[in-house]
């Protein structure tokens, strides 16, 4: 009778152990077998994505870019006075180029352009003229310490504040290349005659500078 | 540790990119061949550079490659590390352009590399004066450019640069985070800005980790004259304060403008 029992709690446990193992056999995850090599996919060893375009460089801040003048502008003066501006370069003899039409200045191409971090702005024009009349630098004589004078181009502007204002004899080639140096703090200079005219010379005693410095930075007009 | 490279005294090694510097006039014509420079831009690393599928050099960190000369249209830029990380990208490239092109890290340091390219403006420069473009393409926050602590550029950003014109000469330069004082990522460093050539400067490396560097590369400019004027003459005495005919003629003329005017009115019926 006890060996009956052995057997059949034997027989229960293998039957149990069979039955466990054979579930254990159904859960557990087992090792896939290994893939036959699948042509329809490809391999993975290029790149499947196109190259895509590289980006181009922005420019920071365009609008504080130094930019060439075409345009000043006296503000404070008493019409909101302008004129257009031309480059203009140093001649042969030494002589600065000037627009020949009183109405516009010049910009000195051999200047700062407006915002540079450096040197002078150079804005020059005829203060009169016999065939064509006054000059917009006449105005020069009006502009007082603390007037504002802006330059633009097409998108941008720079002001300037006035500093300075005075006679300056024409023959005093070194004080003018003091002016004209591009290595000082960064300034607008206006450049225009004074003084007394001499018919003989046939030239006025004196340039009259007007000296401003940079409020900020360029912006978008 | 000292990581922060602020030895004063150090000028920039310079790659300086091709040769003798032409004084062209204002009006030359570019080339219509194309100028293209790889640069490798990407600090503590070598990568394969390859273009339209062949390769072209293994480049460390800072190295210039070029100029070539692309046929104007679509190219492939490919970089491959010793890992086999690799960066593509397509760079469109017209006719008689000059352009460069970096490879480098975006702000997060732990980024894929990528391609910028960077138009070079080889517009001409007054004598004694440099075109100076500063191009951020560092794993860096945007930042200002100084000169001896004054800000000269402000507010670049991965990805983006700023050109100015200076005069020539050697500049102290460090670089802050935009519209602070510090901490210092790069610097001070002596910068050469050369005469009559665009000299650019591109900011790499990851300032968090102190490794900030910088590639110089000069290009020649053509050069607009810059000679002081030495005289000024700005008029003819027709408006002359002080003398004596000019006054009178201007009083001629207003009276005749009177006469005429009168004229006119006497004549109404």
């Amino acid at each position: 009778m006890l060996r009956a029992v052995f057997l059949v709690a034997a027989g229960a446990v293998l039957v149990g152990l069979g039955v466990v193992s054979i579930v254990t056999a159904g859960g557990t995850p087992t090792a896939p077998a290994p893939r036959v090599a699948d042509r329809s996919s490809p391999a993975p060893v290029e790149a499947t994505t196109p190259a895509r375009p590289a980006g181009r460089a922005r420019t920071a801040h365009p609008e504080r870019v130094p930019f060439e003048p075409t345009s000043v502008a006296f503000v404070d003066t008493s019409g909101r006075d302008t004129a257009a501006v031309d480059r203009v370069r140093t001649l042969a003899d030494g002589v600065l180029e000037l627009p020949p039409d009183p109405a516009r200045m010049g910009w000195w191409e051999g200047g700062s352009s407006a915002g540079a971090p450096y040197g002078s702005v150079v804005l020059a024009g005829h203060l009169d003229s016999r065939e064509l009349g006054v000059g917009f630098s006449a105005l020069m004589s009006e502009l007082d310490v603390g007037e504002q004078v802006v330059v633009t181009d097409d998108d941008q502007l720079m002001t300037y504040v006035v500093t300075d204002r005075f006679l300056q004899p024409s023959t005093s080639v070194a004080a003018l290349a003091a002016l004209f140096s591009d290595r000082g703090a960064a300034r607008l200079v206006l450049l225009t005659c004074g003084g007394t005219y001499d018919q003989e010379a046939g030239a006025y005693s004196d340039n009259l500078v007007v000296e401003a410095r940079p409020v900020g930075r360029p912006r978008a007009r | 540790m000292h990581i922060v490279r602020t030895l004063t005294a150090v000028t920039l090694a310079t790659a300086v990119t091709a040769l003798s510097a032409p004084t062209l006039t204002a009006a030359a014509e570019p080339a219509a061949a194309s100028s293209v420079y790889l640069v490798q831009g990407v600090t503590g690393s070598s990568w394969s550079l390859s273009v339209d599928g062949e390769e072209v050099a293994e480049a460390e960190a800072k190295e210039v490659l070029g100029p070539y000369d692309w046929p104007a249209g679509t190219h492939t830029v490919t970089a491959t590390d010793g890992d086999g990380e690799e960066v593509t990208a397509t760079v469109e490239v017209s006719a008689g352009e000059s352009l460069d092109v970096v490879l480098h890290r975006p702000v997060d340091p732990t980024g894929a590399p990528l391609f910028t390219t960077f138009e070079n403006d080889l517009a001409p420069v007054k004598d004694g004066s440099g075109r100076l473009t500063v191009a951020h393409t560092a794993a860096a926050p945007p930042a200002d450019i100084r000169v001896d602590g004054d800000v000269l550029l402000a507010d670049v950003a991965s990805a983006e640069e700023i050109t100015t014109v200076v005069p020539t000469g050697v500049y102290p330069v460090d670089i802050v985070p935009t519209a602070t004082e510090g901490p210092v990522v790069m610097g001070p460093v002596d910068l050469e800005v050369a005469e009559g050539a665009l000299t650019r400067v591109f900011a790499i490396g990851v300032a968090a980790d102190q490794t900030m560097d910088a590639v110089v590369q000069v290009l020649p400019l053509p050069k607009t004259d810059a000679s002081a004027p030495t005289s000024v003459p700005a008029g003819d005495g027709s408006l002359a304060s002080g003398s004596g005919t000019a006054p009178g003629a201007w009083l001629l003329a207003v009276g005749a403008v009177l006469l005429v005017v009168g004229g006119r009115r006497l004549r109404r019926p």
